[in-house]
């Protein structure tokens, strides 16, 4: 396990919703963004 | 971020169209000073962000009644095409951008912030100014992308936490926590039955196949067992045939002793009636002779009361006995003649009247045929036997599912229960949401220390290496210090030379996707200058150096621009 997997361990949560989360970011509008990052929040 | 093409129509001192194309690797613009080198720069930064410094309209073109300038520029980043386009008349402002040929109207700032830009473009003269201070850092180690996420992660969370009223729902959010994880330990305890009710299912199916198996068995073994039965059957016919065909074989005699007796009697009635008729001729006959006569005739002289010498004459029945004697020679059987009259009739009826011997001989040898055919022996205690064990076993299962199928039942309910109270709260889903957004915040905030920290090594072994080859003084010199841009273990200062040739080393050592620099080279001297043209082909994927003087870096690449400008009109083009 890597380090960032490790952390989300320790936070106890799913490194690939964290993964996805974070790839939310190349998402341009801000809404859509906030919107998809909401979604993945209720399955973290 | 990459450059593909930038064309600049009467923008400052450009006036038409002129356009500029640029390819991976180094891309060169070379122009005397007031040509427009900067204005080349300045002009991407107006068709990206609508940044103007002054009157931005050519003055020939003002002249030429073509009162707009116009910059449009393709480029790319993270894998996406863009065309920026803005223009600037006498109507205002415009602009337009396409992403991978779509049209598009958010802003390029929410797409490549205006401070991550800037960190593509570096001027000669002030480039060294980075050194101990670099602004926009988390830019540059590529954690900006993780902070914005963060920051919208924290938005997302106070909007959230404004749906909600009160600091209660928060405390009554950890309660439901609580039963959330009640819950959850339920619902593996009921997968953990309904896979022991799959378990026992399974295995009453498996019964049921083995009981239908045994049932097939046990079929074939009770036709083995009703034919053993008819065998048995079978068996004692054939012994009372036997014994019919003893007893027939004992009879046998009257039959054949009737027979010939008949016959004898016939001889000897042939015999009497030629003697009779020899006395009758001779005139001897009497009436004992006639009553003889008519006893012979009867038969019965011989099978009835012996015959008397007290009714006949002594001549006749020694006749008679003389001609038994002789029949007697030939059947061999004469004893059983002497039998009492009642017990021979009754035997010659039975026999003629009951015993076939074709009959027996027929029935005797189908018993035969049937006793001889092979018969394994019957199984059907032992079948019997394993089919009432699986019976057992199948019935033991289905208590058991009934059993675990009530324990699920509760558990359901249970479940139910918990997860109605939860429900009870409207707002579950949003604590739940804002609960999973402070732990993201946190293992964030710890993600984007590590990512820094992983970033820092790696660049500041890059970097390191750049400026060990490029420094005039390799010994004194060991290694980049990112954390405060400045070079490690040196306590004088640097001069803007050295500052020059280490924010170069850490652009090589961050290696970003594209990086313009205008007047590259200004401050450094000789020895520096070769030793880092050398290397700028790996300070980015896309390096575009803007400079006045290009005979050294014009060997780096075949893609050079000239800027001429004519005196007269006071305009500049790019050839």
């Amino acid at each position: 396990m890597d380090d960032i997997g490790k952390i989300c361990e320790k936070h106890g949560l799913d490194k690939n919703i964290v993964d996805e989360i974070i790839s939310c970011g190349s998402v341009k509008e801000e809404e859509k963004r906030l919107k998809k990052i909401s979604s993945l929040l209720e399955k973290l | 971020m990459k450059l593909n093409n930038v064309c600049l129509e009467n923008y400052k001192i450009f006036y038409g169209k002129n356009i500029l194309r640029f390819d991976n690797g180094v891309n060169v613009i070379e122009g005397k000073n007031g040509y427009g080198k900067t204005t080349i720069v300045d002009s991407i930064f107006f068709a990206l962000y609508g940044k103007k410094n002054g009157d931005i309209i050519n003055n020939f073109a003002k002249m030429n009644n073509e009162r707009f300038c116009r910059v449009s520029i393709d480029f790319e980043h993270n894998g996406d095409k863009y065309n920026a386009e803005r223009e600037l008349s006498d109507n205002g402002e415009k602009f337009y951008l396409k992403i991978n040929s779509n049209e598009s109207n958010i802003s390029v700032e929410s797409i490549i912030p205006e401070r991550a830009a800037c960190l593509s473009f570096f001027d000669g003269e002030s480039i060294s100014s980075v050194v101990g201070y670099m602004e926009n850092m988390d830019e540059m180690l590529g954690v900006a992308g993780l902070k914005a996420v963060k920051e919208d992660v924290e938005k997302l969370k106070k909007r959230l936490e404004l749906t909600l009223t009160g600091t209660g729902k928060i405390k009554n959010f950890f309660r439901k926590m609580g039963e959330m994880k009640a819950v959850k330990k339920l619902e593996e305890k009921e997968k953990k039955i309904k896979m022991k009710i799959s378990h026992e299912e399974k295995r009453i199916n498996e019964i049921g196949y083995e009981v239908s198996e045994f049932k097939k068995i046990l079929k074939k073994e009770k036709e083995l067992d009703r034919e053993e039965r008819e065998r048995g059957k079978l068996e004692k016919r054939y012994n009372e045939l036997v014994d019919e065909e003893e007893k027939f074989k004992e009879n046998m005699a009257y039959i054949i002793l009737k027979d010939e007796l008949e016959k004898a009697v016939e001889n000897i009635n042939k015999k009497k009636d030629e003697m009779l008729k020899e006395r009758i001729k001779q005139g001897r006959i009497n009436a004992q002779e006639e009553l003889l006569t008519s006893i012979l005739h009867s038969g019965r002289c011989i099978c009835g009361t012996p015959v008397s010498t007290s009714n006949y004459g002594k001549h006749e029945i020694s006749l008679l006995l003389e001609n038994l004697k002789h029949e007697e020679e030939k059947i061999g059987k004469i004893k059983d003649f002497y039998m009492s009259s009642d017990d021979l009739v009754s035997a010659l009826e039975k026999v003629k009247v009951s015993i076939n011997p074709l009959i027996i001989k027929n029935e005797k040898e189908k018993i035969e045929i049937v006793l001889n055919k092979k018969c394994p022996p019957s199984k059907m205690d032992i079948v019997l036997k394993n089919l009432n064990e699986k019976r057992v076993e199948g019935k033991a299962r289905e208590l058991r599912i009934e059993e675990l199928r009530s324990e699920l039942a509760e558990i359901k309910d249970m479940i139910e229960e918990k997860r109605e109270k939860i429900k009870t709260n409207k707002k579950w889903k949003t604590l739940k949401k804002i609960k999973n957004a402070e732990r993201l915040i946190s293992a964030l905030d710890e993600i984007i220390e590590e990512t820094k920290r992983l970033k820092k090594i790696e660049t500041e072994k890059k970097a390191s290496s750049i400026l060990r080859t490029v420094t005039n003084k390799p010994r004194e010199y060991r290694g980049v210090d990112v954390e405060n841009m400045n070079i490690k273990n040196v306590s004088s200062e640097l001069s803007d030379g050295e500052k020059h040739v280490l924010a170069l080393s850490f652009l090589g050592g961050i290696k970003k996707d594209m990086v313009v620099i205008d007047m590259p080279f200004t401050r450094l001297d000789k020895t520096h200058k070769r030793k880092l043209l050398k290397k700028i082909p790996s300070l980015a994927e896309q390096v575009v150096l803007l400079d006045t003087d290009i005979d050294e870096i014009k060997n780096l690449t075949e893609n050079v621009y000239h800027l001429r400008h004519d005196q007269e009109r006071k305009v500049s083009v790019i050839t």
